[in-house]
């Protein structure tokens, strides 16, 4: 069966390309730039150089696929023209849904994430769950948006299935999305690890593998128009940074920042970056989430999926033998 | 909790988005059992549940059109027949932004008209033998800031809101003696929606740090009403341009209030949730 993957150079597209090709399905990979060819190289793979903004080039990828896993956006934390998340993960999207639509794709899987969702302290959110306070951030908006979009298309008659995974860990490409990997990369290199103030607070944290396992569930399982929560287990920062303190054998100097450094701290990298070339790492947005919880529950996936969850230790294991074999080094600072 | 005991209710309109569902969940949070107006529309009962799993107090969920009054007869007949004990209305729905009157259809309007006044005097007046039936009880009414400033494309907007401004203020001197409580809220720029909060994200410095989230007003908006005041006005910058709206001369303010939101419209807005950019529209336009 011809399927297309959007995105397919990106952190989780990149993966869920090769795992579909291993199961011996014939992969279109759509791409941006021909260099990504050098990711793709697999007998089932064919790259195809195109773009979700230009929609002839997703025609040319889209024909004959029966399937279309959508994984392509622009995930960033700040983009110097706000436009651009609107454009792409909205925009680009709407392409993508039109010429499934018109393809006659018989499923389409759409990989969201779960900054749908706000934080909240002592809530666990579940898929039913409407979003609480309002958007800060251009990236979940985007997302949010491009949600809705795809189910109205349900209704269009094309059968689309929604995926939310958490922040995502685990071996595969490094990519500017890929938070928590970064993090584990400093404490392996680094001496001082700067920290939130409060290390009681919790996130989602899901190996790769298992948003992998549970993109390829929803399409042969999920329902029209409902989405799943692709999540782990929701751990604190404290038992995050002792888990990959005791499987990396690094003791690194954690040092708590409080809150309105952090701010500060994010306040000045993004004045910075407004002046000149430089690409925040930070921004006070993120300052802010970053010191807030979000919990949440994957058993609806669990449920109606099969969907599968590798034990926090055990991915991180995996994580940090990988990032330890492949002489990691510091490319993103 | 205690709000097994507890058998009144606050009923919020226009609950399902925005001001309305932030203050839901601010009086949800409170330990106060919710009744929850709003458009048919899933996002009602997505909040409804959430309500009640978090905060473990009674919800109800009324789905309907507010400016049609057949809509607020049936309402207020609900209630009654049910036996809902309400103590606290919040008067929330409303249709707000910012159109050229010549350009806009005149159903906007009349809608406008429909649910910012009709709508809120209507339910005040249908609710009112209810509300008195408690030692105690109280009625919020949204207006808005703008009442102060005579803001272009805000013609009809505005007008609605000084009606609500005024009907709270002298409806508050008389329902003292009844213990009914009346105070008017007065919100600057809210990210209600996601069109509010681009749009506010897009003008200058000084709409966009004085914009306000709802679930930062619902706290302030609460207590104001609970203390009696008779109008609320959330966020110190809101403040501040209401002190110094008194203080500047009126060429100053002229212009200022010319800036306000000049460069972008509502249809750009509209285009830019479908994910096409701004600039490139204002070329085409």
């Amino acid at each position: 069966m011809k399927i297309l993957v959007t995105g397919a150079s990106g952190y989780i597209g990149n993966k869920l390309t090769h795992a579909l090709a291993e199961r011996g399905h014939n992969i279109h990979a759509l791409v941006r730039s021909p260099s990504s060819a050098d990711l793709l190289r697999h007998q089932n793979i064919r790259v195809f150089v195109g773009d979700i903004m230009d929609p002839d080039s997703l025609a040319v990828a889209m024909k004959d696929c029966r399937q279309v896993y959508h994984a392509a956006a622009l995930a960033k934390l700040w983009d110097r023209n706000r436009n651009n998340f609107y454009k792409i993960n909205v925009g680009g999207t709407e392409n993508v849904l039109q010429a499934a639509l018109k393809e006659g794709v018989s499923k389409l899987v759409y990989t969201s994430s779960c900054g749908v969702w706000a934080p909240d302290e002592d809530h666990i959110y579940t898929e039913n769950d409407p979003r609480i306070s309002s958007f800060d951030s251009d990236y979940d908006l985007s997302k949010y948006l491009a949600e809705k979009l795809v189910r109205e298309y349900c209704y269009k008659g094309l059968f689309t299935v929604i995926v939310n995974p958490p922040r995502v860990y685990g071996p595969g490409l490094e990519r500017y999305s890929n938070a928590v990997n970064r993090f584990i990369t400093q404490i392996l290199n680094k001496k001082i690890i700067p920290l939130p103030w409060n290390l009681d607070t919790k996130a989602n944290y899901t190996f790769i593998d298992d948003v992998i396992n549970g993109h390829i569930l929803a399409m042969e399982k999920g329902l029209g128009g409902e989405r799943y929560i692709l999540g782990g287990e929701n751990i604190s920062y404290k038992k995050m940074v002792d888990t990959i303190a005791a499987y990396s054998g690094r003791k690194p100097v954690f040092v708590r920042i409080p809150p309105a450094m952090i701010q500060t701290w994010a306040w000045m990298e993004l004045a910075i970056a407004k002046l000149s070339l430089y690409e925040p790492s930070f921004t006070p947005r993120l300052a802010k989430r970053i010191q807030l919880s979000k919990m949440v529950d994957s058993s609806k996936a669990i449920r109606q999926l099969g969907y599968r969850i590798t034990a926090f230790e055990e991915g991180m294991q995996t994580t940090i033998d990988h990032l330890k074999s492949k002489n990691y080094e510091l490319r993103f600072q | 909790m205690n709000s097994a005991f507890n058998d009144t209710f606050t009923l919020i309109t226009g609950a399902s988005e925005g001001l309305g569902k932030a203050l839901a969940i601010e009086c949800a949070s409170k330990g106060m059992n919710v009744f929850l107006v709003a458009l048919p529309g899933i996002e009602l009962y997505q909040l409804a549940s959430y309500i009640r799993r978090k905060y473990k107090v009674l919800v109800c969920e009324f789905e309907t059109d507010l400016s049609l009054e057949m809509n607020r007869i049936t309402l207020a007949g609900f209630i009654k027949k049910q036996q809902i004990n309400i103590n606290m209305l919040i008067n929330n729905a409303g249709i707000g932004g910012s159109v050229n009157f010549d350009e806009c259809a005149f159903d906007f309007f009349k809608t406008q008209i429909s649910l910012n006044v009709l709508a809120t005097v209507h339910l005040t007046y249908l609710l009112l033998p209810e509300l008195k039936k408690n030692s105690r009880s109280y009625i919020l009414n949204v207006s808005s800031l703008c009442i102060f400033f005579y803001l272009v494309k805000k013609q009809v907007y505005g007008a609605t809101k000084s009606f609500i401004h005024f009907f709270s203020k002298s409806l508050k001197k008389e329902l003292k003696k009844d213990g009914v409580t009346v105070s008017v809220l007065c919100p600057g720029g809210m990210n209600s929606n996601p069109s509010f909060y681009l749009l506010h994200q897009m003008s200058n410095w000084m709409t966009r740090s004085a914009a306000m989230d709802p679930e930062e007003v619902a706290p302030v908006a609460l207590n104001g009403l609970i203390n009696g005041k008779e109008i609320i006005i959330p966020g110190k910058w809101n403040r501040v341009f209401l002190f110094f709206d008194k203080l500047l001369p009126g060429w100053l303010k002229e212009k200022m209030t010319a800036r306000h939101i000049k460069s972008i419209s509502a249809q750009q807005i509209a285009l830019l949730l479908k994910g096409k950019p701004i600039a490139e529209t204002k070329n085409a336009a």
